[in-house]
């Protein structure tokens, strides 16, 4: 603001780092001490003569004042050392001493301190560069309100290292309307993917698997599916896996080799309107339903008219999709990309023999979704019980007899029946007063919804990143048919399953129940 | 409001486990229904339906699990008919 022609401020008041950047005009006010309150006086710097005054060359200026450390560089190591400088705490004029030394470079430093710097901080000079660089290309705003980075023609290609990235203001509206959660953004944003403390704290071998092992794939899925439609600097950057459990475990999410195939199989889905309505009377459920989704792709010829015209294997029946637009349109092809990439589909949008399994039950409790509508969210849990199934969590295994809860009367075999049943009615939900809950507890039962939360977690993060990425890549229309932006995309997130919302009351009154 | 708790788990594993007699006939099975609500869970509010509803949903994913072939383990698919037999004797 100060270089502006039109006089907006009459001085900048901050630490010494603000010297670094040309912009800054020549001179800084030092925020006051209590001294300076009493002689209600003020001190400053004057860039020109101070530089003058060290008798250095401006470049050189800016490598002292970088070494002295900054709010984005820790202090050049040797500095703190009292064997080299004796009188602490250092000043610039130290660095400046060093830089002389070492014929005013500080790569040379470097390779001057090279077994302080290995002990200390290896990537000291590392740090040092994309310092440089971002004081170099720092970004400022226009008064018109637009930002630009300094000296843009000779920006390097990996910026990111330096700049950073933002993630893209339509995700953060997204966010905002709670059409996706904050997991995946998180994820993107700080490049880490964190797996937070459960409710019951077990450890077990099942959950430690399910966490790190079978679920990695499908988070890198997700984050596959955004990387490909955002900046391409995240296209290369992994995310790291951190577990409340151990910390030294070291899993990554490398989603760089999966951006092809995820949208190759995604991409394929663009069912519109016209042929749900069809659809819905054939099999008597509504579309945007987990059964509409899966008991449609029962008919081998409707399976094979959903291939998207883009993706048809002959070039000249190819033609552009118009994007989706209703909420059912959305909904349907969302769940429809999510069957496919957890592989209840095939190549060919049929029912793989898990999709055929989850139909058939879809069909079995049919009537009981006629009768009682979504309150026990049976088809939900009909999806979860498959997903669990395949990763050998829902069974009568690991029966955990140390936790108490678990069934307790009759044979073993009876104790095992009684397990699975139990858990299987997990997926269900009780109807009860809305005082709390106040039944049975059992922190066996508490250890299985552990498992069930991650996995219910995690899908519906595919979910997001299947239905953001559907916006993001202009595949369904962010506009509504009168030209606004569409405000329906908060109902879109709460419409689609695996929805928010998986605490409630009683899970919170557990552990206080067994911890007290 | 979705969410997934696992009232309706415990409630279903205390009925079989700590409550239902098999020797019971199908008239006290269901007369008795209201003595579970009672003692274990009096603020339920429509708990022999969702018992029913639990155990058909039990019913639909045993029958899925039947369409799966090498899928799963044999040893897992043999619980399920375990499980459907056992429960069978006790609705």
């Amino acid at each position: 603001m100060e270089s502006l022609e039109q006089n907006y401020i009459d001085g900048v008041m901050g630490s010494k780092e603000l010297l670094l950047y040309d912009k800054i005009g020549d001179a800084i006010i030092n925020p006051p001490n209590a001294a300076d309150w009493e002689k209600k006086a003020l001190t400053g710097v004057v860039k020109p003569d101070l530089i003058a005054q060290l008798k250095v060359s401006p470049d050189m200026f800016s490598d002292a004042l970088l070494m002295v450390g900054t709010s984005f560089l820790p202090p050049f190591p040797p500095l703190q050392v009292e064997s080299i400088i004796s009188q602490q705490p250092y000043t610039l004029i130290d660095a400046i001493n060093l830089l002389r030394t070492s014929e005013k470079s500080v790569t040379n430093t470097c390779s001057a301190f090279r077994d302080i710097l290995d002990k200390q901080d290896p990537k000291w000079l590392d740090k040092y560069r994309k310092a440089k660089m971002l004081v170099k290309h720092c970004v400022t705003v226009e008064v018109s309100g637009r930002i630009i980075v300094r000296e843009f023609e000779s920006l390097t290609s990996d910026n990111i290292e330096y700049l950073g990235l933002q993630l893209p203001a339509e995700l953060y509206h997204y966010l905002s309307k709670a059409m996706i959660g904050p997991r995946l953004m998180n994820s993107f944003v700080s490049l880490q993917s964190i797996v937070f403390p459960t409710l019951d704290g077990v450890v077990s071998d099942e959950y430690k698997h399910l966490v790190t092992r079978d679920l990695v794939e499908l988070k890198e899925e997700a984050a596959a599916l955004i990387a490909s439609r955002i900046h391409r600097g995240y296209q290369f950057k992994d995310i790291n896996m951190k577990f409340w459990f151990d910390d030294s475990l070291n899993t990554g999410l490398t989603h760089r080799n999966m951006h092809v195939k995820v949208n190759q199989v995604t991409d394929a889905w663009l069912v519109q309107d016209t042929d749900l309505k069809a659809q819905e009377k054939a099999v008597g459920a509504p579309s945007g339903k987990i059964s509409f989704a899966a008991l449609t792709l029962q008919n081998k010829d409707f399976a094979a008219s959903t291939i998207s015209k883009e993706k048809s294997e002959k070039p000249e029946k190819r033609e552009k999709a118009a994007p989706l637009n209703t909420k059912p349109e959305i909904l349907s092809n969302a769940l429809w990309r999510l069957f496919h990439l957890r592989k209840f589909t095939n190549d060919q949008h049929e029912l793989t023999s898990w999709g055929k399994a989850l139909a058939t039950t879809l069909k079995v409790i049919a009537p009981e979704i006629q009768k009682h509508g979504d309150v026990h969210h049976l088809e939900e849990a009909a999806f979860l019980a498959f997903e669990l199934i395949r990763f050998n969590i829902l069974n009568s295994a690991n029966r955990h007899t140390e936790l108490i809860g678990g069934p307790l009367r009759g044979s073993d075999s009876d104790k095992s029946n009684c397990l699975l049943i139990g858990r299987t009615s997990c997926l269900l939900k009780l109807r009860h007063g809305n005082i709390g809950y106040t039944g049975p507890l059992s922190k066996n039962f508490l250890s299985f919804h552990t498992l069930i939360k991650a996995v219910r977690e995690t899908d519906r993060d595919l979910l997001e990143a299947i239905t953001a990425s559907m916006f993001l890549n202009h595949q369904a229309n962010r506009l509504s048919r009168d030209g606004k932006v569409r405000n329906d995309f908060g109902d879109l997130g709460r419409r689609y399953v695996l929805s928010l919302r998986y605490f409630n009351t009683f899970a919170n009154t557990i552990p206080t129940a067994f911890h007290s | 409001m979705k969410d997934v708790d696992l009232s309706l788990g415990i409630a279903v594993k205390t009925y079989l486990d700590d409550f239902l007699k098999p020797e019971w006939s199908a008239k006290e099975r269901d007369q008795n229904k209201a003595t579970y609500v009672e003692r274990y869970l009096p603020h339920s509010l429509k708990f022999k339906e969702d018992l029913d509803v639990a155990f058909k949903f039990f019913d639909a994913v045993y029958e899925g699990v039947m369409t799966l072939g090498d899928e799963i383990k044999a040893e897992d698919k043999t619980a399920w008919s375990e499980a459907k037999a056992y429960l069978d004797t006790r609705r």
